[in-house]
């Protein structure tokens, strides 16, 4: 008994060894050195990633019936094998956890041979390297998940997505909101249990979590010209700046372009959420300017905007005026203890060089200021020329960054250690926006960006829709779309003006609201 | 057999007709249910023969629309959408089943055979329920009829056919075990049933009620009863609270035929509602004792009036100007414009879609002023461009890629499929408009859509392999054509207006013909002569060598108003016109001597004329 059990003991660690040493061989034969470097997608060659990241699988796109990876850490401590005959390749979830903590700081190398079939030699790229930051990234990401389309919606889901694995699972859909659309969804200094949402619709409101308790709240007073759209939690938590825009959508003829979004007008609140009321937000500057896109610095003593001077008040607008609305970055002074602002300031002076600027955001750190550079207009996501720039608030220096491609780049948000930007980019294909990642180091200069990993890699060739407003969040939020349902019974908190003024119409609604286009609804309001 | 065979059973030695015993039993079971009821297997046989040839000889129109409507991926994000609802695997399976209506012959097969398989369900039904005999073959008919007249209206998809047989084929296999554990068994798998079926549960749970009611014993036809209610409460709990994220309205009415049409609706109740009470009836039959000799001729009698009732419903059923539009809608989608063209003149839709599609064919191929008053013209401008609603998404795009405003019309395919989801037609138009902006990358994704269909791969493969290669494209006789067209001006697209956008396309590329007689087509049926000749100076330059009829026509008017002709731009007036107008005018100013028939015989011998159209329309 014992006799055969040592038997069997030997032939098990034999086969292991030899499975393993198996594993450990190059490719039998001569292999053929190409020389260069693999094509695989998503392009994850020379990216900077961080430690905390779910496995960054790939497709190998190169000729050949069966492929062969290992990878293996900065420190030669670990060491994963695959085997794929469709090129496809998925690391496992904790073999990649060991070997990506065990290249902190360093890098992990990849190597891909690709094999023919029989007779043919395997051949062998050269190494994928793969960078890992010190800095982890927050262990969260938030999107929405909607067609990028022009008027109409179908199915809205606003989805969190685990950094560190590939779990997805949703916050809201609007399938249990009567189709309702929902839009800028916005964090408290990132935290997952304070947050609003926008819910347009027959179960409108802005909806505020706070933990476990769900606000459903009108903030809508008559000196606004639309509702409250794009969000910014002032730091203190207390305050939210919003813009409050009149929105519409123009279509172009010509080919390589596709859509303008306008404000036909626009201004700026806060929302005082302990008081529950509104204030418009005003300068000494008597022109009158178009404001959109806030956004807070770290220490909540400015508030940044977008602003254009104020057009005349007609339906549409004209390709000439379109093409001559270039909005400046400014920021207002703001005294949290009484809620005044100050005078506004220029910060990026875009219409001086004939661009216009938007979503100006600043690093958690407060550093730098990073925004979105286009030709002309509000909206960069329909515009291919819009890049991000990155403005360094200390030396005042600006420079375009190096993490853009030849399609757009929007919507970015800094991570909570100002180490990562995630961003919006078409690059993929022209239409849908991907979420992608990106390192900043403390000069500002980038790495070279990667998408989002996919459990599937090929996922993003097979979606139609746009992941779209990407947003970190430090946790996993914990509301269920059932909580936002029934929320969305209770009757809306009508949010008042904060001083008699505001509420007074300042706005010609009723010269602004008509000429919408066929079927244009006001959801962006 | 009346008057046959009858199979005998042998005593059976199991060690050698154990594998023979199954499919032998079968049979003879089967031969004995035919013996028992030869005249229900007559009736469903006559129906299924009916079926078919109406669908394949008559109402393949309806083929044709319903296989339009969705677009079956072989892919897992597809397929994953129709799991994580209940009644989404019966969507499934009936999109599924609806694809191969591509073809009459096999969609016509597949609808004859699922519309009669409730008839043969019921017929094993009876042998538990044992109705009367007169009225067993007859209650068999009723459903399968019901549905076949619901299957009249276009909306009237698969799914709703196949609810129906879910229905039956559960109640059949609930009704089978004797034993009291095992039926509480099978019922204990309705939360499964409703996950298959959606609300089609509820007829079930209908159904069941009342069988437990009628034929049930003692206190068994409560228990029975109240433990399926009780397991529905507990199903509708869990699915809307834990498991699914439907809302409560949704799970009460998926996939539910709730068309909006008073028609349609009336026939669902009935048919829902006969088979809810189903088992009553049979019970309360079975109480009526057949004669001997009037038995069989009242069973045939009944079976016949309920076939007259069905064929003298669809003949009215048949919408003939439905027929047409879609048959018009179907020419069109095949890119077939010149037999779209012939075919509204020979069989002329009343319909607007149909006229637009007309007016369509006519554009493409180049003959819009030369026949735009061949065929009927009864809505003017408004069937050149379709106005914007959610209805008429998936017609509108086909005007803008007609007149070479491809951003326009794939603004309209994307909306439709935004809305509706993926459709051949959507799929096809958004990878055309892709591939003619040069949006290779997203070309590719509706390729790869289209290749994941068994339908339409063979067409996406064609189209891959021009996708990146913009001469290749050029060279494409639609593709090259459509991208030759294209704006090279910018603009922003009028979307209350659309004909505004015809000057501007015509003046941003002059090669641009379909959009001029686009223009000049809104111009004459607005009956705007003078702006409408104003243009024919631009006509040499842009390719010209002779002017269509119908501008011709309108030049006539000019002159006959004006006492010149406006600036031909080197063209000339054929001389086929002009004498033709002098006819025109003489037999306008003979007939007005009798008022009352000028416009007759004016349409009679002019109908086709701008002339006739300016005039009386």
């Amino acid at each position: 008994m014992i006799i055969k059990g040592k038997l069997c003991l030997l032939l098990i660690l034999s086969f292991g060894l030899l499975f393993c040493t198996g594993c450990d061989k190059e490719p039998a034969g001569n292999t053929e050195n190409t020389g260069r470097m693999p094509v695989i997608a998503p392009d994850y060659t020379d990216v900077t990633i961080p430690p905390n990241i779910a496995p960054m699988n790939f497709v190998i796109r190169e000729a050949g019936t069966s492929f062969k990876v290992t990878a293996t850490s900065e420190g030669n401590k670990y060491k994963i094998n695959l085997k794929s005959s469709d090129g496809i390749v998925r690391f496992p979830g904790k073999a990649w956890k060991k070997i990506i903590a065990d290249s902190r700081g360093g890098r992990i190398t990849i190597r891909i041979y690709s094999s023919g079939g029989k007779g043919q030699n395997p051949k062998e790229y050269q190494p994928v390297y793969m960078n890992i930051a010190d800095e982890p990234v927050d262990s969260y990401l938030t999107y929405r998940l909607i067609y990028p389309g022009y008027y109409s919606w179908s199915n809205i889901k606003i989805v969190q997505r685990s950094i560190e694995s590939f779990e997805e699972e949703s916050l809201i859909e609007n399938q249990i909101l009567e189709m309702n659309c929902v839009n800028c969804h916005s964090f408290n200094q990132y935290d997952p249990g304070k947050f609003l949402v926008h819910i347009r619709g027959s179960k409108g409101g802005t909806y505020f979590v706070d933990d476990d308790k769900i606000t459903r709240r009108d903030l809508k007073i008559d000196a606004m010209p639309g509702g409250a759209t794009y969000p910014a939690w002032h730091p203190g938590g207390r305050y939210v700046a919003f813009s409050s825009n009149q929105v519409r959508q123009h279509f172009y003829s010509e080919p390589s372009k596709s859509i303008e979004v306008f404000d036909l007008v626009s201004d700026m609140i806060l929302f005082d959420i302990e008081k529950n009321d509104i204030v418009m937000v005003r300068d000494a500057d008597t022109t009158g300017y178009q404001k959109t896109f806030p956004s807070w610095s770290p220490d909540g003593r400015y508030l940044y905007y977008c602003r254009v001077p104020q057009r005349k008040y007609t339906s549409t607008v004209t390709m000439e005026e379109a093409k001559s609305t270039r909005y400046d970055i400014v920021r207002q002074s703001f005294e949290p203890e009484s809620g005044s602002f100050g005078e506004s300031e220029v910060i990026v002076n875009a219409s001086g060089e004939k661009k216009s600027a938007s979503f100006p955001r600043i690093s958690p750190d407060g550093r730098f200021l990073v925004f979105t550079l286009h030709d002309y207009g509000t909206f960069p996501m329909w515009h291919r020329e819009a890049d991000l720039h990155i403005l360094d608030l200390q030396s005042g220096e600006s420079r375009k960054m190096g993490l853009n491609s030849n399609e757009t780049e929007s919507y970015h948000t800094w991570s909570s250690n100002s180490s990562w930007l995630v961003f919006s980019s078409k690059r993929t294909d022209g239409r849908s926006t991907r979420p992608f990642l990106a390192y900043i180091d403390s000069q500002g200069r980038s790495g070279k960006p990667f998408i989002l990993p996919q459990r599937d890699p090929l996922r993003y060739d097979k979606m139609l829709e746009s992941l779209s407003l990407p947003e970190f969040v430090t946790g996993r939020i914990v509301v269920s779309p059932r909580d936002f349902a029934r929320a969305a019974k209770n009757e809306t908190i009508r949010a008042i003006p904060g001083e008699p003024d505001d509420s007074i119409p300042r706005w010609d609604k009723l010269k602004i609201n008509a000429g919408r286009n066929p079927g244009e609804t006001s959801i962006h309001e | 057999m009346q008057g046959g065979t009858r199979v005998k059973h042998r005593s059976m030695n199991k060690s050698k007709d154990l594998k023979k015993m199954p499919v032998k039993k079968t049979v003879d079971q089967g031969l004995k249910s035919i013996s028992r009821e030869p005249d229900a297997y007559y009736f469903l046989a006559f129906f299924f023969v009916l079926t078919f040839s109406y669908f394949n000889w008559f109402a393949g129109y309806l083929l044709f629309f319903q296989e339009q409507q969705s677009l079956f991926m072989f892919s897992g994000q597809f397929i994953h959408d129709f799991l994580v609802k209940p009644g989404g695997l019966l969507d499934l399976s009936g999109k599924f089943l609806t694809q191969f209506y591509i073809s009459k012959f096999p969609g016509s097969l597949i609808l004859a055979v699922i519309l009669t398989l409730p008839g043969i369900i019921l017929l094993h039904i009876n042998h538990k329920l044992k109705p009367g005999p007169w009225f067993s073959p007859v209650f068999l008919l009723i459903p399968p009829v019901l549905l076949l007249l619901m299957q009249t209206h276009y909306f009237h998809l698969m799914v709703y056919n196949l609810g129906f047989l879910m229905v039956l084929l559960y109640f059949l296999i609930s009704i089978l075990p004797a034993k009291k554990l095992f039926r509480y068994l099978v019922l204990a798998l309705f939360p499964l049933f409703w996950y298959l079926a959606g609300a089609y549960a509820l007829i079930f749970l209908g159904l069941y009620i009342i069988y437990s009611l009628s034929y049930d014993k003692g206190t068994d036809r409560f228990l029975y009863s109240l433990f399926l209610v009780i397991l529905a409460f507990i199903s509708f709990i869990l699915f809307k609270g834990v498991l699914f994220l439907q809302p409560p309205d949704k799970l009460l009415r998926f996939p539910l035929p709730f068309i909006s049409n008073q028609g349609h609706r009336t026939v669902f109740l009935l048919v829902a509602g006969f088979i809810i009470v189903y088992p009553l009836l049979c019970r309360f039959t079975s109480l009526i004792k057949p004669g001997r000799y009037i038995g069989r001729p009242f069973k045939i009698g009944a079976a016949a009036i309920v076939f007259s009732l069905a064929v003298i419903l669809l003949i009215r059923g048949y919408n003939t100007q439905t027929a047409r539009v879609i048959n018009l809608e179907r020419l069109a989608f095949q890119g077939k414009w010149e037999e779209a063209a012939e075919y509204q003149e020979k069989y002329p839709s009343e319909n607007q879609i149909g006229q637009y599609f007309y007016n369509i064919a006519l554009n493409e191929t180049g003959q819009l002023c030369d026949r735009l008053f061949s065929g009927r013209q009864d809505f003017g401008t408004g069937s050149l461009f379709l106005p914007w609603s959610n209805e008429l998404l998936n017609w509108g795009a086909y005007s803008f890629y007609s007149i070479g405003l491809a951003n326009e019309a794939h603004r309209w395919a994307y909306e439709e499929m935004v809305v509706y989801g993926c459709r051949p037609q959507n799929i096809m138009l958004l990878m055309k408009t892709n591939l003619i902006n040069g949006n290779y990358n997203m070309a590719a994704k509706y390729i790869g859509i289209l290749k994941n269909t068994i339908f339409y791969r063979d067409i996406a493969s064609e189209y891959e392999k021009i996708n990146g290669d913009s001469l290749k494209i050029r060279s494409h006789p639609e593709l090259g054509m459509k991208a030759a067209i294209q704006p090279l001006n910018s603009f922003f697209v009028f979307l209350e207006s659309p004909e505004s956008n015809l000057p501007l396309l015509v003046d941003g590329n002059p090669r641009n013909k379909q959009a001029f007689e686009y223009l000049t087509a809104w111009l004459l049926l607005e009956k705007n002569v003078d702006i409408a000749v104003s243009n024919i100076r631009l006509m040499k330059e842009m390719g010209y060598t002779r002017i269509p009829r119908h501008i011709e026509e309108a030049v006539m008017i000019y002159y006959n108003t004006q006492g010149a002709f406006p600036d031909l731009g080197g063209l000339t007036i054929s001389s086929e016109t002009m004498e033709r107008f002098g006819q025109y005018f003489s037999t306008f100013t003979s007939a007005r001597q009798n008022p009352s028939r000028l416009k007759q015989t004016m349409e009679q011998n002019f109908g086709n004329t701008f002339w006739y159209y300016f005039h009386f329309k």
